[in-house]
């Protein structure tokens, strides 16, 4: 047997897993239920000037990118471990693409914010 | 006045003449302070001399008394007959093992995976008795010792899923065991057992179930073990990436 | 005579325990935490075409559907919190000369933490009007 690379990838899973684990309900209840219902930041350019903060879009990246590199390593083991063992090299490649795709995005997404 | 009884439904195996296990219900006297071995040792002694079990000490220590009691990994020496009476107890050999007859599960793939995580001091020089011991301090003593209560009872791979899934993983008390030493101030393997401890059929087959540490009858806490050897494997491969100059 | 028999593992293992189910409710809750970070890509991205698109994209928002939807995901992502937290104290153990920290100093520091991160994310929107 031999050392395994899983490191490179368990350390990203864990840093998302503490990351999201701390900021993502807050981050959800903030911007997924108070803001749309104006409890906070009612006023759509007000919003747009703390959207457009270059230290929230540092924020709004480190967040997709980790949570979303957690959720793949996550849901690789998961989809193998409720029965698709045959097909355990093809969800590796679909989860991590996946997660390398949404952090490409995220990318472009907070530069032409 | 009639003696109470609670029956035991036993799965047997005799590999010479059944061809697939089969339960067997034995009715056994109930009494308040018998555990399931009393039962099973009654049963040997009076009823069906046929069955076979392992066990020895009776209290909890050595380690080869463990059976599925009712779906669940336990030691029938400290499970008692009172946790069920009067519903009947099922009584089977632990899963995620073969069955080498009746109770008897086969240990061989238990034992390879024991020996592969190197599980003894590892010196580049070895001292002789005369040189005296390798001090400790009771602080570097405490870092391990928790891994080291492990009696070697398998419940924690009756336990595990992953086991059950990949019988190739090393499992968890064996890489309880492989983190135990790299934790020893005085070990010097750290090397050579992190190739087995770090790689993939060691703690990264792990997804952290848990139950291991839920039925370990010792307080082991394979789990936790086995997460910080992810943490000291991680630390180990990072230096590695960064320091290549720095090994040994 | 030998001849050992073999037991094959059962598909459906994940259902025939508590502990096992609540292990997939919280593996499945990462399900979630990509839908979110999925979810706030497009709000950067309705925020990236103007103050009335981004209006718009937070009034549907407030549909009874997506609200339903979202606070399955809010209790996902709690769950995510919750066990995170707990099992922290196994992976990281701390300790203080011959003495583990316990457990529960450990989990209650990430709570604090946790607690700290909310009102500072409050108070910052809040701020920002
Ligand atoms: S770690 Fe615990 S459950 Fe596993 S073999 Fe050792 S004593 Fe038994
Ligand atoms: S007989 Fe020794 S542990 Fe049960």
């Amino acid at each position: 047997m031999a050392r395994s690379n899983e490191p490179a990838v368990w350390s990203l899973f864990a840093a998302g897993g503490a990351l999201t684990a701390l900021v993502l309900p807050i981050h959800v209840l903030l911007f997924v239920f108070l803001v749309p219902f104006g409890v906070l930041a009612g006023d759509p350019d007000a919003l747009l000037a703390f959207l457009r903060h270059p230290l929230f879009r540092l924020y709004a990246f480190v967040l997709c990118c980790l949570g979303l590199v957690h959720a793949a390593h996550r849901l690789r083991f998961t989809l193998v471990d409720l029965g698709l063992h045959g097909l355990a090299v093809p969800i590796a490649w679909i989860c991590y693409l996946g997660a390398v795709l949404g952090t490409v995005v995220a990318l472009y997404a907070v530069i032409v914010l | 006045m009639a003696e109470e009884t609670i029956v035991l439904r036993v799965q047997r195996y005799r590999p010479e003449q059944d061809s697939d296990p089969y339960f067997q219900d034995y009715e056994v006297p109930y009494r308040k302070d018998w555990v399931v071995l009393d039962a099973l040792n009654w049963i040997k002694e009076y009823k069906d001399g046929t069955l076979s079990f392992r066990w020895s000490c009776r209290m909890g220590v050595c380690g080869s008394c463990g059976m599925m009691v009712n779906g669940r990994p336990r030691l029938t020496c400290n499970t008692f007959l009172r946790e069920f009476y009067p519903n009947p107890i099922t009584v089977e050999p632990l899963v995620n093992f073969d069955i080498e007859r009746d109770l008897v599960i086969c240990m061989d793939t238990f034992l390879e995976k024991l020996k592969k995580v190197k599980p003894w001091i590892i010196r580049r020089e070895v001292k002789s008795p005369e040189e005296g011991p390798y001090n400790q301090t009771p602080a570097q003593l405490y870092r391990y010792k928790q891994f080291s209560m492990c009696i070697n009872c398998m419940l924690c791979y009756a336990a595990c899923p992953v086991v059950g899934m990949h019988p190739e993983f090393l499992g968890p008390a064996a890489l309880a065991l492989g983190v135990r030493y790299l934790l020893d101030s005085r070990d010097q393997g750290w090397n050579e057992r992190m190739e087995e401890v770090g790689s993939h059929e060691g703690v990264w087959g792990c997804t952290f179930v848990g139950e291991c540490s839920e039925v370990c009858p010792k307080h082991v806490d394979p789990a936790a073990a086995i997460q910080q050897g992810k943490v000291l494997a991680t630390l180990d491969w990072f230096k590695r990436w960064l320091m290549p100059w720095g090994q040994k | 005579m030998r001849r050992p028999y073999h037991r094959s593992y059962p598909k459906d293992w994940w259902l025939r325990h508590p502990h096992y189910r609540r292990f997939m409710l919280r593996e499945l809750t990462s399900v979630f935490v990509a839908y979110f970070a999925f979810w706030t890509i497009c709000l950067l991205f309705q925020a990236s075409r103007g103050p009335e698109q981004l209006a718009a994209f937070l009034t549907t928002m407030r549909k009874p559907g997506w609200l339903i939807w979202h606070a399955i995901g809010l209790l996902a992502v709690l769950f995510h919190t919750y066990t995170w937290f707990e099992t922290a104290p196994k992976v990281l153990a701390v300790r203080i000369g011959e003495k583990r920290v316990p457990d529960r100093v450990i989990v209650g520091a990430q709570w604090v933490a946790f607690v700290v991160v909310a009102a500072v994310f409050f108070a910052l929107l809040r701020l920002a009007g």
